[in-house]
């Protein structure tokens, strides 16, 4: 379970999420995590550009400064669901 | 091969007894070759051209002729992780060959396109099938394993055409080059030699053993290449050579290959950059390294920049594109300040007065830098080409280099009205304006 969440906006298109995570998790739960917050509207619209259609989120998981894992989703046509899931990087060894 | 490696080894075995197409559900078959699997068939056919095209090259550098191996058993497999695109930084196998069943098993890694699929496949593919070509040309080669491996690793680089239209095989190999070099650093000679010594004499579990698998592979690609390239003739003349050789000739060639290994790699890339037909793969793989020599590198890279343009315009962009991948690195041996902002000054000329493929290629291999604002101007300048790829390229660049927020979304930059695209390229000369007044 997160410990913390932070949403970052690096673009006006892209959403950025740092999750803190006491302990590593599985290779899937990042992804499977994952794809549960993006069925939660709010995170898949930029607030400060709300006009903006999102192109591309990251959720990247962290154990204190130690990066654990990424998860990219990208949405190839605006306004098309569900964000199609790019690629999942697991840095660090699954428990 | 660890456990799971074997346990999919044994079935492959039963598949092979049963028939592997009645067992998976996809195949093509060739007189060359059989492949089968269960991915979808589009990849499983892209595969097969993979694999029509490494025999093709093999069949010429074994110098086949007439003659014909057998034909491989070849089985495309995917893990559970792959499928979902779920990669791990751990080091697995990517394939093995069972030689008495002519079986080759592929499961390489995924990546983030069909085509960098592919591109990984390719050296799964080659490595593998070189074993194939090598045992059945040469069946005294299959007990030794550290040759079976090293020329196996030699022939994972993807043939380069030479100017007379021939496939030339590179058989460097970097990493394994770095990690033998750092081995020797790390053990010292004497250490090192016994390590060699025993790689020289070790069977199949001796070979995989978890502990110095790495480094077992690395010594096997240095020694074999070493020797590959001491020994004249052609490629198919050098390995019967190779193959022939005894374990006290082995130990006789055993002070010149610790004297070349101990050399810096940046020397053995400097040779290879120095042969016309390898130059640009040589200098592609050069950037991999971990210490660059960057005037070594440089002495070949500035002279097809000057061909940028006109005869080798091709050329001339891809070395364009190398000189970025340079200049994106934090630290490069042997430059001095200056010479670097000269370069960085060039690059950020082409990317206005270049071409359009150049402008393109060169902003899609920038990286944030120490030197990424004297890229900016020019990049926003970009976003107004008249080539949709360009402005998609800049748009790209600029989120990368930048912090201000921008619309990445290539289909903006392509499709969307001038007006629309018009407002965001004045946000960005505003942006611009704001920062060099506060300079």
């Amino acid at each position: 379970m997160p410990t913390r969440i932070d949403r970052l906006v690096p673009e006006k298109d892209v959403l950025h999420y740092r999750v803190q995570l006491a302990a590593p998790a599985t290779p899937e739960s990042y992804l499977s995590w994952s794809q549960e917050q993006l069925t939660a509207e709010e995170s898949t619209v930029n607030p400060d550009y709300p006009d903006t259609s999102i192109y591309e989120i990251f959720y990247s998981f962290f154990r204190g400064t130690e990066k654990l894992a990424s998860v990219h989703f990208r949405q190839d046509t605006p306004g098309a669901t569900p964000l199609r899931h790019v690629r999942t990087l697991v840095f660090q060894g699954a428990p | 091969m660890n456990s799971r490696a074997l346990l999919t080894a044994l079935c492959s075995v039963l598949v092979t007894m049963v028939g592997c197409s009645s067992l998976y559900r996809h195949s093509v078959e060739t007189d060359a070759f059989s492949l089968y699997g269960d991915n979808d068939p589009e990849r499983l056919e892209r595969l097969a051209s993979v694999v029509e095209t490494t025999m093709d090259d093999f069949d010429v550098l074994f110098e086949l002729g007439e003659a014909r191996i057998p034909p491989p058993r070849v089985i495309y497999e995917e893990d559970d992780l792959s499928r979902a695109r779920i990669y791990t930084s751990e080091m697995r196998q990517e394939g093995f060959y069972l030689p008495l069943l002519r079986l080759v098993h592929l499961s390489p890694r995924h990546y983030s396109n069909l085509d960098n699929d592919l591109h990984d496949a390719e050296r799964v593919v080659r490595h593998e099938l070189a074993h194939h070509f090598l045992i059945q040309r040469h069946p005294a080669s299959g007990s030794r394993y550290w040759l079976n491996e090293g020329v196996a690793c030699a022939l994972e680089a993807p043939f380069v055409t030479d100017e007379d239209g021939q496939s030339l095989a590179p058989l460097y190999h970097q990493w394994l080059h770095e990690q033998a070099h750092l081995a020797l650093q790390r053990l010292g000679t004497e250490k090192f030699t016994a390590a060699l010594q025993e790689l020289l004499a070790s069977g199949w579990f001796g070979f995989h053993q978890s502990g110095s698998k790495v480094r077992n592979y690395a010594l096997s690609w240095a020694f074999t290449y070493y020797q590959l390239q001491q020994i004249p003739g052609t490629f198919a003349r050098r390995v019967e050579v190779l193959v022939a050789r005894k374990s006290q000739e082995l130990q006789f060639l055993i002070p010149g290959f610790l004297k070349w290994l101990s050399e810096d790699p940046n020397r053995e890339l400097d040779a290879l950059a120095g042969q016309p037909a390898l130059r640009l793969w040589t200098l592609r793989t050069w950037l991999n390294l971990t210490q660059i020599d960057g005037a070594l590198l440089l002495r070949h890279l500035l002279p097809l920049l000057t061909d940028a343009g006109t005869a080798k315009d091709s050329d001339g962009v891809v070395a364009l594109s190398l000189l970025t991948r340079l200049l994106n690195r934090p630290a490069i041996g042997s430059l001095s300040r200056e010479q670097l902002h000269d370069l960085r000054s060039t690059l950020a000329a082409r990317l206005t007065h270049g071409t359009d493929p150049e402008k393109q290629e060169i902003a899609s291999t920038l990286r944030r830098s120490g030197y990424s604002a004297g890229y900016l101007r020019p990049l926003v300048t970009m976003l107004s080409s008249q080539t949709p790829d360009v402005r998609v390229a800049a748009a790209r660049a600029l989120a990368r280099l930048s912090a201000k927020p921008t619309i990445t979304r290539p289909s903006f930059w392509t499709d969307a009205s001038p007006v629309e695209r018009a407002a965001e390229v004045s946000e960005w000369e505003q942006w611009l304006g704001r920062r060099s007044s506060r300079r």
